[in-house]
């Protein structure tokens, strides 16, 4: 009997006792009447929609503030954290200047909301990003690492710093997104080496490619904001140094460390648009561990893990808490690329788990965007599964983009070929004996949006591309660490990477891989290191 | 489900303008109201727009909304429920307002034909219910309401929804017949 059926049946008996009478009946009856309940679920993107044109509605009929706090608490969307340090920070700043720059903020504030429209209204004549070809951009290529034994990472955090991603590969102890180097592992733990050269076939249906022309997508980044803070602080004069001498002065990042238990630091990229959320390692447990059984409590077997809707409920809560908009993102699911490495571990009661990462899932125009190494693309929050906090959130960032139509390739074939070679950047082919030849199946292509970065004149700029993704159903079971084959269908990037096929360079055939003589391995399948 | 405090430091934080106090409350209740709407309406692109209004309606009277005089789910719900009453008077000039109260269908057969019908048997004996027991059966067992919550809703008071729920499912166990109640449990179990 469900709690709901007893809670009923308990009103029932205290309405009338002789209801008890009754009870094998009325279970039925209201049993039935449960089943009966039509079986509806309300579909995402009409909730997505709906809040978009709500809080378009609530943003026109709000009236504009005036106060400078309010300009900063609005970066982002995220206003309680960045309240409590920014409002620590710059309170002599506030009571001393807050009446010359209100005037400054109201024109700053229309520019931070713009920043944050999401998928912008703002349509660019054709090709308006200019080339999109590799070999036009002053810098080379973001470097892939092209799946087959490299996993792929997500995140973009910056150096140094702890973002919140899931690496997916198990370190040598078999602890997963760990960031503090556990004690010593033990050589049954550590895969055993072995070389794989892949092979790519595809068995899924045909794709009609109909679109000559799509748009492609560039990111507007972090709006006016950095402009806006600049122009407050410029106004202060520290004693030792005097701001006002700098104009012109923009604020291109800073960070927030929260001194309280469980604290957070927040990275807030005001260039880029870009927040990463991570521990305050000091005021969290685990940074005053010093042995192996102090790490240990904070870990857990693939057996123990929480359920996905727990990890979920978790992400979803703090997401909320903080302020942190879903508006544009897909579902959240759990990453379960720890699983490849878990599955290929000898000695699978060696492994286990600290923290997992739950993907919120990027979506332009009703379709996802991946990494160009096959990655689906989100923002992502990382939880300790020991006891469901979250550790870390990476990829917060404005969604503004801009749009401009580019020819895009008609020819299934042609694309599915590309695929059929590992993608722009294949994987390695080992030479030595003892390399093992895998199949790896291509399921049925879809359309997606790819990120892509073109470098001009010192700048790099994210685009997100057309592309289709194929997804290598096969993975886990051949040993691979990449989940799809992405493609673009932008004709000048597929023309310019055919033109430097054999030749080296951006997105050259398979490379073959000789070892140095001092390291080369002659090993049978199925044997330790020793 | 959160907690009473946080909601209403939301609703409170909303009446301010703050957006992401929405958008919370947003998230916790629009797949409630448009199930709410769904049920009494049957038909997807009917319960969108009228989900749409009903929100769109609560961001212009937030301001009116007073906490002692009921929770903000309740008059989110009585928003829901005039919303899907002035839907049919709009919508169809002729039609008996307890349209607006009949039993949704199951679109979703999922292959299991028999059961449907079956299913669809148990919804015609709540439509021969009164309107105001068909409501009240379905405000507590769809839509899991409280009998507080459900007063609030219909304006009447806790005590007259339970009874008028005690006499609904008693008529529904005595006239409902064995035949229908046999195949289903056979089914559910």
């Amino acid at each position: 009997m469900t709690e709901q059926i007893k809670s009923i049946l308990s009103d029932l008996y205290a309405i009338d006792p002789k209801f008890r009478d009754q009870e094998q009946e009325l279970v039925k009856a209201i049993t039935v009447l449960l089943e009966s309940k039509p079986n509806v679920a309300v579909d995402r993107a009409f909730v997505d929609q709906l809040r978009t044109t709500l809080l378009k509605h609530m943003k026109q009929s709000s009236q504009p503030e005036s106060r400078v706090w309010p300009t900063l608490k609005n970066l982002f969307y995220m206003n309680k954290l960045l309240y409590a340090g920014i409002g620590a920070a710059l309170a002599l700043v506030l009571v001393a200047v807050s009446t010359p720059f209100a005037l400054k903020t109201q024109q700053g504030q229309e520019s931070l909301s713009q920043a944050n429209q999401f998928v912008g209204e703002t349509k660019f004549a054709a090709k308006a990003f200019g080339s999109l070809s590799q070999s036009a951009s002053s810098a080379g290529a973001r470097s892939q690492s092209g799946g087959g034994g490299n996993p792929a990472i997500s995140s973009i955090a910056p150096m140094g710093l702890g973002a919140g991603a899931s690496s997916g590969m198990p370190l040598a102890d078999g602890a997963e997104g760990s960031f503090e180097a556990p004690a010593q592992a033990s050589s049954k733990m550590i895969m055993p080496p072995y070389m794989s050269n892949y092979s790519f076939s595809y068995t899924g249906d045909s794709v009609e490619l109909t679109e000559s022309e799509q748009d492609v997508l560039k990111r507007q980044k972090g709006g006016n904001a950095a402009g806006v803070v600049g122009n407050i602080l410029s106004g202060l004069n520290l004693g030792i140094v005097d701001l006002k001498a700098l104009t012109g002065a923009r604020v291109q990042n800073f960070t927030l460390m929260q001194d309280t238990d469980y604290g957070y630091s927040i990275y807030v990229d005001l260039m880029e648009g870009l927040v990463f959320i991570s521990q305050n390692w000091q005021k969290w447990p685990q940074g005053k561990c010093r042995d192996e059984a102090c790490f240990a409590q904070y870990r857990v077997k693939p057996d123990q893990m929480p359920s996905n809707e727990e990890l979920i409920g978790s992400a979803n809560a703090f997401l909320t808490k903080m302020g942190i908009s879903r508006t544009g993102y897909g579902a959240p699911e759990v990453d379960a690329s720890w699983r490849l490495g878990y599955e290929t571990m000898q000695d699978k009661s060696q492994f286990f788990l600290e923290q997992v990462s739950i993907r919120y899932p990027l979506m332009i125009d009703g379709k996802k965007v991946f990494e160009q190494y096959g990655e689906p693309f989100g923002m992502m929050v990382s939880i300790q599964l020991v006891d469901k906090r979250v550790t870390g959130v990476s990829n917060i960032m404005t969604q503004n983009y801009a749009r401009s139509s580019y020819p895009t390739e008609t020819s299934f074939d042609r694309v599915k070929k590309i695929a059929e070679r590992g993608g722009m950047n294949p994987p390695y082919r080992y030479m030595e004996a003892g390399s093992v030849e895998k199949q790896l199946n291509l399921g049925t292509a879809e359309q997606v949006y790819m990120r892509y970065w073109q470098y001009k004149e010192n700048e790099s700029s994210e685009l997100l591309v057309p592309a289709l993704r194929f997804p290598i159903v096969n993975a886990v079971e051949a040993g691979y660490y990449g989940q799809n084959i992405l493609v673009p269908l932008a004709s000048e990037i597929l023309d310019e990477w055919e033109k430097n096929q054999g030749g080296g360079g951006f997105g050259g055939g398979s490379i073959d891989i000789m070892p140095m003589p001092a390291v080369r391995l002659d090993v049978p399948a199925n044997t330790e290191m020793k | 489900m959160m907690d009473a405090e946080h909601h209403l430091h939301l609703v409170e934080s909303w009446k301010q303008g703050d957006s992401s106090a929405f958008e919370e409350l947003y998230a916790e209740y629009v797949s409630a109201i448009y199930k709410f709407v769904y049920y009494r309406t049957s038909h997807k692109q009917t319960a969108e727009d009228v989900t749409s209004e009903v929100f769109m309606k609560a961001l212009g009277r937030i301001q009116q909304f007073d906490e002692s005089k009921g929770t903000f789910q309740s008059w989110l719900y009585a928003i829901a429920r005039n919303s899907v009453v002035d839907h049919y008077r709009t919508k169809k000039e002729t039609v008996d307002i307890e349209e607006a109260h009949e039993v949704g269908e199951n679109h979703d057969l999922g292959g299991h034909v028999d059961r449907a019908r079956e299913l669809e048997k148990v919804r015609a004996y709540l439509e021969t219910l009164p309107e105001d027991q068909r409501e009240i059966v379905m405000l507590r067992v769809w839509d899991d309401l409280s009998y507080q919550q459900i007063a609030e809703i219909v304006g009447k008071s806790e005590a007259a929804c339970k009874m008028t729920f005690s006499r609904a499912i008693g008529k529904l166990r005595k006239e409902m017949p064995l035949a229908v109640f046999v195949m289903l449990i056979l089914n559910i179990s």
